[in-house]
């Protein structure tokens, strides 16, 4: 039986500047992530989802304990999506299939940036490999993920939440999403395609 | 949302807050006991009130006062059985560059 833990930052706090601040990075995985963390704990204390895998428990939650756990998955995920000396074109196997279904790279960025643009509220946007193989960009709002949908397999994310852009970029996601282009980690998400 | 933000800044003013005055502040007594007793509850509400949203004071048909939470740009306007009163933008671009993660404060 254990309490989750807050998972380490995969990189150090002011790696991802200019894109990301290291004061964005303090509150969002410092005090945000931390807090999903604290409160998942608090609600499955004592209960028999103490034995159960963080995956497992967001399968079958609902109201709170969905909301804190599978926030507490998304902004592990988010980590993993983001490096330094990273980003640009897709590479490897994700990258040829990107320009197998879309014709090219940019053309893929701005159908991704148009759903992330338009995704309403504190929402977070996904690139999903489908059962038939064939790649989807998906949005889910609030704590919502695709991890729940066992007909797709994550690959890539985007928080949409104010407080992942909002030190960094104010209103302006736009911005925010050229600076994620700059930071994506195209070896974790080749690792997710596989 | 442009409903609910002309709303909000009606809600807000210098040289104003503190206790509830007049009609409103003698019905907040009588129904929750104190002031304090009624802040803490829409404060509960509002602390809870998961991701983009909005807390509402609003006096249903029998008079009575009631706190609501809505999700994004939910509105107690499409309520007709509600007089909507006062709203908190809970939204994180509300509070973000003054208070970053801590809605209590």
């Amino acid at each position: 039986i254990m309490a989750f833990e807050l998972p380490a930052l995969p990189f150090a706090k002011n790696a991802l500047e200019p894109h990301i601040s290291a004061e964005t990075l303090e509150y969002h995985h410092g005090k945000h992530h931390a807090t999903y963390i604290l409160k998942l704990n608090g609600l499955i204390e004592g209960t028999e989802l103490e034995e159960k895998s963080l995956e497992d428990i967001i399968q079958s939650a609902t109201g709170p304990l969905f909301n804190n756990a599978a926030q507490v998955w998304n902004h592990t995920f988010y980590w993993n999506c983001l490096a330094p000396n990273a980003g640009g074109t897709a590479t490897g196997k994700i990258g040829t299939a990107i320009i197998k279904q879309f014709g090219s790279f940019e053309a893929f960025q701005e159908k991704f940036n148009d759903k992330a643009i338009n995704n309403f509220a504190s929402s977070w946007t996904w690139l999903v490999k489908k059962e038939d193989g064939t790649l989807d960009i998906i949005n889910t709002s609030n704590a919502g993920t695709p991890l729940t949908d066992n007909s797709v397999t994550v690959l890539l994310t985007v928080d949409l939440w104010e407080h992942a852009y909002y030190i960094d970029y104010r209103n302006v996601r736009p911005n925010y999403l050229k600076g994620f282009w700059a930071l994506v980690n195209w070896d974790f998400v080749n690792n997710n395609f596989a | 949302q442009v409903w609910n933000h002309t709303f909000y800044w009606n809600c807000l003013a210098p040289n104003a807050g503190g206790t509830a005055t007049g009609k409103i502040g003698t019905a907040i007594i009588k129904q929750f006991g104190s002031f304090e007793a009624f802040q803490e509850k829409f404060n509960d509400k509002a602390i809870n009130n998961f991701a983009s949203s909005w807390t509402w004071l609003v006096k249903k048909e029998d008079g009575t006062l009631d706190i609501i939470n809505t999700s994004n740009a939910g509105t107690p306007l499409t309520d007709n059985s509600v007089t909507v009163l006062l709203t908190v933008d809970l939204w994180e671009h509300a509070y973000y560059i003054d208070y970053r993660n801590v809605r209590p404060n």
